[in-house]
């Protein structure tokens, strides 16, 4: 643990795109929540999701992960640790494809459909966890709220917060 | 073709074995294509150098990202 590969973290606000990265070039990558099924040829109208992708070096292990849409995936979560919440769950599905994303006491871990049976740190404060084909199934970051809030608070988050304050109104 | 500021300031930097040559022939010939639910485009194509299908993603007519995509070669194999 006392060699933790340092932990880069990068947001790009053209894109709301986050990227979470040890610094280690990868090779390889794959989707995180989109496991669908995909039919060569079958044309440009076969609607896919991908909006986190993670890579892998040569030796299959996860250097890293890209969030797209990331303030509309995880600035309403990390807004509400903010607030008077200490722990939040929510199951959803995002573009199609089913999620965990859990806030305890500002850690972050979002896993998708797949079992876990494994799992390897990426770099200080990330985990990846791992499916039985060594796929990422998900993965957990520490501190998440103070590491990624300064990063997505550009993001007008007024709009995100009243929605918020409402939908947990309406449950109690 | 036009890119992202992720595109030229992390993807670059991410997968950097990736040629640009490689990148202009799967845009120019697909061997697939998809609009994601955002409106992205992702483009496929299989690169025979190395043996693996490599994946394009364009946003707003701009390169934003390319990978080669570990799940293609179990579930297309090889064209």
């Amino acid at each position: 643990m006392g060699n933790a590969m340092k932990l880069e973290i990068a947001y790009y606000d053209e894109t709301d795109t986050l990227s979470l990265w040890n610094g280690r070039p990868a090779s390889e990558g794959g989707d995180l929540i989109a496991t669908g099924a995909l039919i060569p040829g079958n044309g440009a109208d076969n609607a896919v999701a991908g909006d986190i992708i993670a890579d892998y070096d040569a030796d299959g292990r996860v250097v890293g992960f890209t969030i797209e849409h990331a303030a509309e995936l995880l600035l309403r979560p990390l807004v509400r640790k903010g607030g008077d919440f200490q722990h939040l769950e929510v199951a959803g599905m995002y573009a199609g494809y089913r999620y965990t994303l859990s806030l305890i006491n500002g850690t972050l871990t979002l896993n998708s459909d797949r079992e876990r049976v494994r799992s390897a740190e990426v770099a200080e404060h990330l985990t990846a966890h791992y499916d039985a084909d060594g796929d990422a199934a998900g993965f957990t970051l520490k501190h998440a709220t103070e590491l990624l809030l300064p990063y997505l608070n550009g993001k007008d988050t007024s709009q995100l917060i009243s929605a918020f304050a409402e939908m947990s109104n309406r449950n109690g | 073709m036009e890119t992202t500021w992720y595109y030229e300031n992390k993807v670059r930097l991410n997968h950097p074995e990736i040629k640009d040559e490689w990148v202009e022939r799967v845009l120019a010939n697909p061997y697939h294509s998809e609009v994601q639910p955002d409106g992205r485009i992702r483009y496929y194509g299989y690169i025979e150098d190395v043996g693996k299908w490599l994946r394009v993603i364009v946003d707003d007519g701009k390169l934003h990202n390319r990978f080669f995509d570990r799940g293609k070669l179990r579930t297309w194999g090889t064209p």
